[in-house]
Order: structure tokens, then sequence, then C-alpha cells
């Protein structure tokens, strides 16, 4: 279908403005944190000047903020583990069995995804209190299971179901186990798959806020936490703050390239394949 | 050859075990537990577990009874509606635009996921240091148009404005996204149907394009829905619930009543409650318009 010039140039200027929308306050941030502080906030904006990349080491051993972020590699990358062990068998099973109460099980899966989270974090802060598990690695990596196996398993479901039955089936007429062809012919034609939901599992729990500030204090002291805490900063600061921000987006960063072609499907719970 | 069947039909059992005790442990224990702890008086400040008294359904009607409940319930549904509807229509645009096949689509495409992957701490930061009064790039530009330049998160009337924006700058992306996945696989037949009777571009889209999209405009509507009810981080980023709780959500107030300040177990444990039965109620809603999901 042919398009008008007309059309054409009003769909990049609609595109267009999106775009600086999308990018403006992300480059702002990234250049308020090589800023001096009086750069920072002299208006009108000064677009010249001499990166201060100090800036970055500055927050980096500003009170324990290497110690949040370090905490939080180390929980999202137990959680991950944790979630994908426990999901790849529960979306396997959701995936290729039909059983009494899997629709019921997998229906409650899902809606737990759409709870509060206060709902869970008032009672589990009794607990943990009560077992040691607060302000502990152990007792975030297992707090994050909550929406990570929902999440995890409902992603995994979708790619499993990707995978044609029929190479499953040639592998049970060769004498493999049900758990054998799991693990020796679903699991690698999963590899993307798995790869993609360990990255969408581990940027979940990455940006949480509401657990890591309900169960952590001093010891598990999560990076989220430590930024939400440089809210009452004054303009002064605003340069260690911007670069704190900037340091707590570089795993998404890292990931962006391979995790947005999976994306629709984080965001709809494997409903929609992009 | 009968035991063998028997342990088939098992399979599927066992491979659930590990997320069933998940689910039994952290999602359906802490539920039972908070409906208990929402039938006492308990405040954990007054020497830990043995301040638990039993007082029935006391902390329900207080709750109903609260003025406050009712205020941050209603901000809780002005910044659901307003971020949902703008993010809907901007999203939807956006959706069309990118389902054209345009010169350089993918790259718009990904400029528009970027913010999805930024989390809501750090994007309130952000847009908090821009929209600051005196010193925010914002007002400035206002300025430089002669504009008005209101302060944006202390100023009871464009507070929960002022946070919608912020997740619509967050979150549009993720309806772009979704509604862009199922523009592009729609069927091309009804299409060339419609080229056929003479429909005009808004008809083909009225009577076309909506009808086939509508499973996935609910898929989308009821993620964001629920995702913007339980707004937290952003509000907590940037207001805080102010000025004077005129932007207070659901569930900071939650938060604050419960672990966050007051450390009163079982009122906030019931607020909880109240507040999880309108989510499902409204998740209920949305299944009975016939998506399966």
């Amino acid at each position: 279908l042919a398009r008008s010039l007309a059309e054409n140039v009003l769909c990049y200027a609609a595109l267009s403005i999106f775009t600086i929308f999308s990018l403006a306050p992300i480059v702002w941030t990234f250049l308020t944190s090589l800023k001096t502080p009086v750069e920072a906030f002299s208006m009108p904006p000064v677009w010249i000047f001499a990166p201060h990349w100090e800036n970055y080491l500055n927050v980096w051993s500003l009170h324990d903020f290497a110690k949040a972020y370090m905490n939080t590699v180390l929980i999202s990358l137990g959680a991950t583990a944790l979630t994908l062990c426990i999901s790849i068998l529960s979306a396997y099973s959701f995936a290729r069995f039909k059983f009494w109460g899997s629709g019921t099980f997998s229906f409650w899966l899902l809606l737990t995804r759409m709870l509060p989270e206060m709902l869970f974090i008032v009672p589990l802060y009794v607990l943990y209190q009560s077992l040691h598990l607060y302000d502990t690695l152990w007792g975030m990596v297992i707090i994050y299971q909550i929406y990570g196996v929902p999440f995890s398993t409902w992603i995994l479901k979708s790619f499993i179901q990707d995978i044609p039955k029929e190479i499953e089936e040639s592998g049970l007429v060769d004498g493999l186990s049900s758990f054998g062809v799991l693990r020796r012919i679903t699991l690698p034609l999963a590899a993307t798959g798995l790869a993609a939901t360990a990255a969408l599992a581990f940027i979940s729990v990455w940006i949480d806020l509401l657990f890591a500030l309900s169960f952590t204090f001093t010891d598990a002291k999560m990076v989220s936490v430590a930024i939400a805490s440089f809210k009452g900063y004054a303009a002064p600061q605003w340069p260690l703050m911007a670069a704190g921000s900037i340091l707590a987006i570089l795993p998404q960063a890292v990931f962006f390239i391979f995790v947005q072609k999976y994306i629709v499907r984080g965001l709809t719970f494997g409903a929609l394949k992009a | 050859l009968g035991d063998q069947l028997v342990t088939k039909r098992l399979v599927p059992y066992i491979l659930l075990i590990p997320a069933i005790i998940v689910f039994a442990v952290l999602t359906f224990q802490p539920i039972i537990y908070g409906t208990y702890i929402s039938l006492n008086k308990w405040n954990w400040r007054e020497g830990g577990f043995n301040s638990i008294k039993f007082i029935g359904l006391q902390n329900y009607s207080a709750t109903l009874g609260d003025i406050e409940f009712w205020n941050d319930l209603v901000h809780t549904f002005y910044f659901a509606a307003g971020a949902v509807a703008i993010e809907f229509f901007l999203g939807f645009g956006m959706a069309i635009l990118l389902s054209q096949q345009i010169r350089g689509g993918a790259f718009f495409r990904s400029i528009f996921i970027f913010p999805l992957m930024i989390s809501d701490i750090v994007a309130s930061l952000m847009w908090k240091v821009m929209y600051d009064p005196t010193l925010g790039i914002i007002n400035y530009m206002l300025s430089l148009l002669y504009l008005p330049t209101p302060a944006w998160l202390s100023d009871p009337l464009t507070v929960i404005p002022s946070i919608i924006f912020i997740d619509c700058w967050w979150q549009t992306g993720n309806i772009t996204l979704i509604l862009l996945a199922g523009l592009l696989s729609m069927p091309k037949t009804p299409f060339e149907a419609a080229v056929v009777d003479g429909a005009s571009k808004l008809q083909t889209f009225r009577y076309v394009t909506v009808p086939i999209m509508k499973p996935v405009i609910i898929v989308a509507l009821i993620f964001r829905t629920i995702d913007c009810l339980r707004v937290f981080a952003i509000v907590f980023g940037t207001s805080f619930g102010g000025p004077a709780h005129m932007s207070e959500v659901m569930q900071l107030f939650i938060y604050l009543v419960g672990i966050g300040r007051f450390l009163e177990m079982g009122h906030s444990a019931a607020i909880a409650i109240l507040f999880s039965l309108i989510i499902v109620a409204i998740v209920l809603v949305y299944r009975r318009m016939g998506v399966r999901i």
C-alpha cells in the first residue's frame, strides 16, 4: 500500500517526537552524572563541560553503595538460578501433560502475579524475623521466588510449547524416560528460551524496590534501596545521584540487545509471542 | 505394565513438587497467616510476638471507616485510570506507526523499549531532578515559552498528573510492544476484503482492526491496569505520598501502616487483604470479557 509523502512525514515526525521523549531523561541523567554540582543545576543548562568521571568513583565509595550493588548481583543471580531450577520442571509439566488440577494451579500462579506485594510482605516479615532470615542474602533469594516462579513457569511453558512434540516422542521411542527426554532433548532445544527467561527473571529481581525495602536493613541491603535513599538529596548532590542511577541500569543495558526480542513474552506472561 | 502406567500418570505431579512447595510456603501460607494477623491488634513495636491480641473484625471495620483508606483508594484509581488511558492511546498510536513496515522501524522499536528496562525507582529519581520547581530543566524550558511553572510534585493539583506522566514515560513501550505483536500477527484476508468493499482507512480500523485485536488489547490492559494499581516505587521516590497525603497510594499506605512506619501488623494486613480482594475482582471482570489468560 503506497503512502503519500505527507503521511510519511507525519509518521516520522510522531516517531521522532516519541524517540526524543523516551531518550531525553536518560541522556539528561547521563550528562548530569558527569557534571560538577554547580553545572548540574545551572539554568540555562551547561552543554559543554569537562566530564567528571570521578562522580562514578565517588558514588561507588559512598556509604555502602558498593556493598549494596554486589549484594544485588549475588541475590539476583541466586534467585534466578533457583527460579529456573523450579520453573523448568513445572513449565515442562504444564506444557506437555494433561492432568487433573493443571488448569487450577496454573491460574493460581497467574493470579499470584497480579496480587499486591504487601499482601505477602506483612506476614512474611513476621516469619522472617522469627526464622532469622530478615536481612540475609538467602532470605532475599527465597523471597523473590514468590513472583519469580509463576513468571518463569509461564514464560518457559510458552517456549517449550514452541518445540514440536514429535521430536520428544522420538526420544521416548528410543527408550528415554520422561526426565531423560526433558534433559537430553527439550532443554537443549529450549536453550535460547531458557537464557531469555533467565535474563528477564534477573532483571525483575534487580529492579525490585518493595521487597528489598521491607526485608533488608544493612547486611543484605540492595541497590534499589541505596538509590531510593538518594531521594532526599539536594541539588548539589545531583551528579552523585545521577551516577548511581546510571550504574543501577548497567545490567539492563548489557542484556538489552538480547532481551528485547523476548520482552513481549515477559510482558504478557507468555500469552503473546513477538 | 499397570505399575508403569501409574508411574507415568504421576510424572506431571512429581515435576510440580518444587513449585507447589514454593506456592504453599510463600504464597498460600502468607495469605492464611495474614488473614489470621488481620483479626488481631498487633503492634510489633510493643514487644514483638507477645503483643498480639484477638479483636475479631475490628481492623476491617476501622479500615472501612477510615477516610484515609478511601482517599488513597481514589488516588490509586485516579493514577491507574490516567496512566492506563494515556499509555493505551499513545501506545496504540505508536504500534500502528511501527506496524507500517517503515524504514528504521526496528531502531524506533528498540528505543521505545528501553525505558521498560529501567527500574521504577531510578525512573522516579531521574524525573524528580527534572521536575524541580526552580532548578529543574522542565520549568526552565516552560519559562522560555512564558508558560506557568508549577511546583509539580509539591502542588496537590499537579502531583498525581506528574506521577502519571512519569509512568507514561516508563511504560508506554509496554503497550506499544504488545499491540505491535498483535498487529503484525493479524490475518491478511479481512483487510483485503475491506479494500474490495471500498472501506475507508478509518472504517477498516474501526470494523476490522479493533475487533480482531480485541483479545490482545484486553491482555495488554489487564497487565497494565493491575500493575498501575500496585504502584509503589514511583510515588515512594518522588512525592512520598505528599503533599499532605494528597498522592498517597494503596501500597504505600499499607507499607506505612505496617512495617514502614507504624508497625501495626494487624491493621496493615487487613488493608492488604481488602485491596487484594479489589484486585482479584478486577482480574475476574477482565476474565469475563472472554480472554483465556
